[in-house]
């Protein structure tokens, strides 16, 4: 394997980033989940005020740590400035409309004739946002972070909105929960576990020139990937079965930070210093 | 071979003095965490196979450079002469060119919150004078083409040489002189060779 070189050795300073694609995913699961319960018939197109209320807070909160990891914070505005060509100009803008959609709808009055609409806007906007996570990161040089692997974040905060709605009933008080499918669940616990897995490539399975972004934390590959596999997938399924809603949804939450940590934590992308390593290799 | 501007690099000269790296952070006053210019060895334990190079390596000011059409607030700039230009103004260090590189060229400051990057030297191209490091090269291994400006024929894109990928199709404009002589080449070809069998980064 090649050496790290200068991709590596700079501290992580994607600790912000953490947070900030962590409560978005949490955030936009909520829209992506009662997206579901509208296509299985359990929901009804006018969000809930008190989902509302979650998932802008959430969103809130994470634009808020987006701005721990900018050098110049007051400039963040300007990253909307190439929304057609940078796809983080993409994702800031997504996220944005996800928050001003929320707030709307938790400030709507009670029946509401728009209730409806701005369900609809706040639940398309989630999708974009969860979308755009996972897209952001598609560099050609990065190993870790392209191919199916893209859509994880919409798998993983699909699933943790659909806990929180079922395991929280104040949270969505018109969800009927008999009418939702006990498999929707497992399906979701299936296809997260699975993306994240095609995401984290083995180091044996990673091409000779690839160099470890962050090496300090490679060494604790394995404990990363246990522990969100762990948190993340196993222990919420067992806690679903038991009926303990709550501490799914905690074990989930946990989950979901430990993948975004191992997302920026263990990712190899291609570098010249790996490249010569490659080819001292033949000599 | 006439193309947008851009380095040169003769590895049978470059011999990693270092004087290229301490000549661009004098000009550009670069504080002591950051260096736009470093130096690679390239078989510095000297293996009998292959002969010992020196690569000295700053940014490619790529035809299709990731880092510009990565950063969403427009503070890179690809202008017409081919110079990869960051508008320090206009960055709000997100860091998101670093990652988009695969070159490792951008370098951010954490003092100033802003990514910078080497600019070719754009003040002193005004003036009608070569980059820094090219300047104070001693051998003349690192040298500057000129926007439309011809290049030594011996000189060829530096993605044709093992070590010089280019996994996103950013076009780098550096140019290097393959290594001479009969020897050379039939080693250069081999490893060419057992390296094209290999996983390639799209692969």
């Amino acid at each position: 394997m090649a050496r790290g070189g200068r991709a590596g050795g700079k501290g992580f300073h994607e600790g912000p980033l953490v947070l900030f694609t962590a409560l978005a995913t949490m955030g936009g699961g909520v829209g992506a989940a009662w997206l579901l319960g509208i296509v299985v018939g359990a929901a009804g197109p006018a969000f809930p005020r008190p989902a509302a209320f979650l998932l802008s807070a959430l969103f809130g909160a994470a634009l808020l740590a987006s701005l721990g990891h900018l050098g110049r914070p007051f400039r963040g505005p300007l990253a909307l400035r190439r929304l057609g060509r940078s796809p983080l100009s993409r994702e800031v803008a997504a996220v944005g409309a996800v928050v001003g959609g929320g707030v709307v709808a938790a400030a709507l009055p009670m029946g509401s004739p728009w209730a409806g609409w701005v369900g609809g806007f706040v639940v398309v906007a989630s999708l974009a946002a969860l979308l755009s996570i996972g897209l952001v990161y598609r560099l050609p040089h990065q190993f870790a972070w392209r191919g199916a692997a893209v859509f994880q974040p919409l798998a993983q905060g699909t699933l943790w909105g659909w806990v929180a709605l079922l395991g929280v009933p104040r949270l969505a008080p018109a969800l009927a929960p008999d009418l939702v499918p006990a498999a929707v669940v497992g399906i979701l616990l299936v296809a997260d576990a699975t993306l994240f897995l095609l995401r984290i490539p083995g180091r044996r399975g990673a091409p000779a020139s690839a160099a470890a972004t962050h090496p300090e934390l490679l060494r604790f590959r394995r404990s990363i990937v246990g522990a969100r596999l762990a948190l993340g997938s196993a222990l919420p399924a067992a806690l679903l079965l038991l009926g303990a809603g709550g501490w799914a949804l905690l074990s989930l939450s946990l989950g979901v930070v430990l993948d975004r940590l191992a997302f920026y934590g263990l990712g190899l992308r291609w570098s010249t210093e790996g490249e010569v390593a490659r080819v001292e290799a033949f000599l | 071979m006439t193309s947008g501007a851009g380095f040169l690099l003769d590895l049978a000269r470059c011999v990693g003095c270092g004087a290229c790296v301490l000549a661009c952070r004098m000009e550009n006053q670069l504080p002591g965490a950051i260096s736009w210019r470093r130096i690679l060895p390239l078989n510095p334990a000297r293996s009998p196979i292959g002969p010992t190079y020196h690569l000295s390596l700053a940014c490619h000011h790529c035809e299709a450079p990731p880092c510009a059409d990565a950063c969403p607030t427009g503070a890179l700039e690809k202008r017409p002469d081919g110079v990869v230009l960051l508008h320090a103004q206009r960055c709000i260090g997100c860091r998101f060119c670093e990652m988009a590189c695969p070159f490792g060229a951008p370098a951010y400051d954490a003092v100033a919150g802003v990514m910078t990057k080497c600019h070719l030297c754009a003040p002193r191209l005004k003036e009608g004078l070569e980059p820094a490091c090219v300047a104070a090269c001693p051998t003349r291994a690192l040298r500057f083409a000129a926007d439309g400006g011809e290049a030594p024929p011996s000189f060829m894109a530096a993605t044709d040489l093992p070590g010089f990928a280019d996994p996103g199709g950013a076009r780098p404009s550096l140019r290097l002189s393959p290594p001479a002589g009969a020897l050379r080449e039939a080693a250069l070809e081999g490893l060419r060779k057992i390296l094209a069998g290999e996983r390639e980064p799209h692969g």
